[in-house]
């Protein structure tokens, strides 16, 4: 994970959906909203826009923001009754970076912030858990239900566990073939015969 | 045009998804780049517009919101083209010599002009350190002076770092210098054998 792949994940997480509400017209704006009609956008029109564009129009007074669903009432509960299985990439897949941006926006809102620590800190330890003493695989699909974040961690987590392994069975200073190397090699080796691996 | 273009987006998910870099792709960046102009150019001329007006939040808000998706999509872009530059010098490090064919064969003219440049320079400054020290190889602290590999699939003749020649025959195995195996192991031509 190097720092660039960070910047992707930073402007994808700005692009996930809050509900809008406009406080007023607007000219030309008509074309953001799948339902509207004509050039212009409707006083009270309600609109799922990007993160980055609700802040911005939030700041000039234009909108307002409300909560997302992935983080209402339902969620909350079932984060607080159990949240290490609660599927939060079904939910939104940067759960926790969208979480604080939302919580952000709709200050009003107090008890997100709380909700969304708690979860973490629930879910974080269960996963270190799983990394430090499952052998190699998923257990229970946990993998499944991990948002972007916790996904890396896990990753990271097993990497150490997998590396640690290899050091006890004296295989450490085994040189191996670089990872993209043999990415590359196994597509390679499905693409079945005669087939170019470029769409015409 | 319906909704916020998502053009950028969908080439950072591609990015994101894929071990090294996927295939470049010219088409989905030529319509975001064009995407990013109209989006500008009607922002320009909503500002010269004879009705708009600073003070009234009906334009205001058309321009915020104009202006942020193009800086958004924008920056998209720009991540999108340097995060394929980074990978590609990731790669020539880890392995230590030109690029392989499976992973050329995904760059784009420009990405490949690159790609040989920055092979040139790291050479050139390799040979002023060093005076021809490879840097990429021993990249960690070696415990024996030879090592022993197994060869996966015949791959004709190589020259070793030493000079020698050798000729990769698919399952034979070969006693070699440790700076000799390394490049060929990394690049994935034979597979390290320990006792």
């Amino acid at each position: 994970m190097s720092a660039f792949d960070q910047m992707v994940d930073d402007l994808l997480a700005e692009e996930e959906k809050v509900p809008c509400e406009f406080l007023h017209e607007s000219h030309h704006l008509g074309w953001l909203d799948d339902d509207g009609d004509g050039d212009m956008l409707a006083s009270g029109a309600k609109i799922e826009l990007p993160v980055y564009l609700a802040s911005e129009l939030l700041r000039g007074n234009h909108v307002d923001v409300l909560t997302p669903q992935c983080f209402g009432p339902q969620t909350r509960n079932a984060l607080k009754a159990d949240p290490d299985v609660v599927n939060l990439r079904d939910k939104n897949e940067f759960f926790f970076a969208h979480g604080l941006r939302v919580a952000e926006l709709t200050p009003d809102d107090e008890g997100l912030p709380k909700v969304l620590a708690d979860a973490f800190e629930a879910r974080y330890r269960r996963m270190l858990d799983t990394c430090l003493t499952g052998s190699d695989g998923d257990p229970g699909g946990l993998t499944h239900r991990l948002s972007s974040t916790e996904s890396k961690l896990f990753r990271t987590g097993l990497a150490g566990q997998r590396d640690y392994q290899r050091w006890k069975a004296g295989q450490a200073g085994r040189i191996t073939a670089c990872d993209m190397i043999r990415h590359a090699r196994k597509r390679q080796r499905c693409a079945p015969l005669g087939q170019s691996s470029t769409p015409a | 045009m319906s909704g916020v273009p998502s053009t950028c987006s969908a080439l950072l998910r591609e990015l994101r998804t894929s071990p090294w870099v996927p295939q470049y792709n010219e088409a989905d960046v030529q319509k975001a780049i064009d995407e990013i102009d109209e989006l500008r150019t009607h922002a320009h001329s909503v500002a010269h517009l004879d009705s708009f007006s600073d003070d009234d939040p009906a334009w205001t808000s058309t321009l915020t919101a104009e202006i942020q998706i193009y800086t958004h999509a924008r920056a998209c872009l720009i991540a999108y083209a340097t995060c394929r530059l980074s990978k590609i010098m990731e790669l020539r490090w880890a392995v230590g010599g030109e690029l392989p064919a499976a992973n050329r064969a995904l760059l784009s003219p420009a990405e490949l002009k690159f790609a040989d440049a920055y092979d040139g320079v790291l050479a050139e400054y390799m040979g002023a350190v060093g005076g021809g020290l490879d840097l990429t190889n021993v990249a960690s602290p070696p415990k024996e002076l030879y090592v022993g590999v197994r060869v996966e699939r015949s791959a004709g003749a190589v020259v070793l770092a030493s000079g020698q020649v050798l000729q990769l025959n698919a399952h034979e195995r070969h006693l070699l210098r440790r700076a000799d195996a390394e490049p060929l192991i990394l690049q994935g031509l034979v597979e390290h054998c320990q006792q």
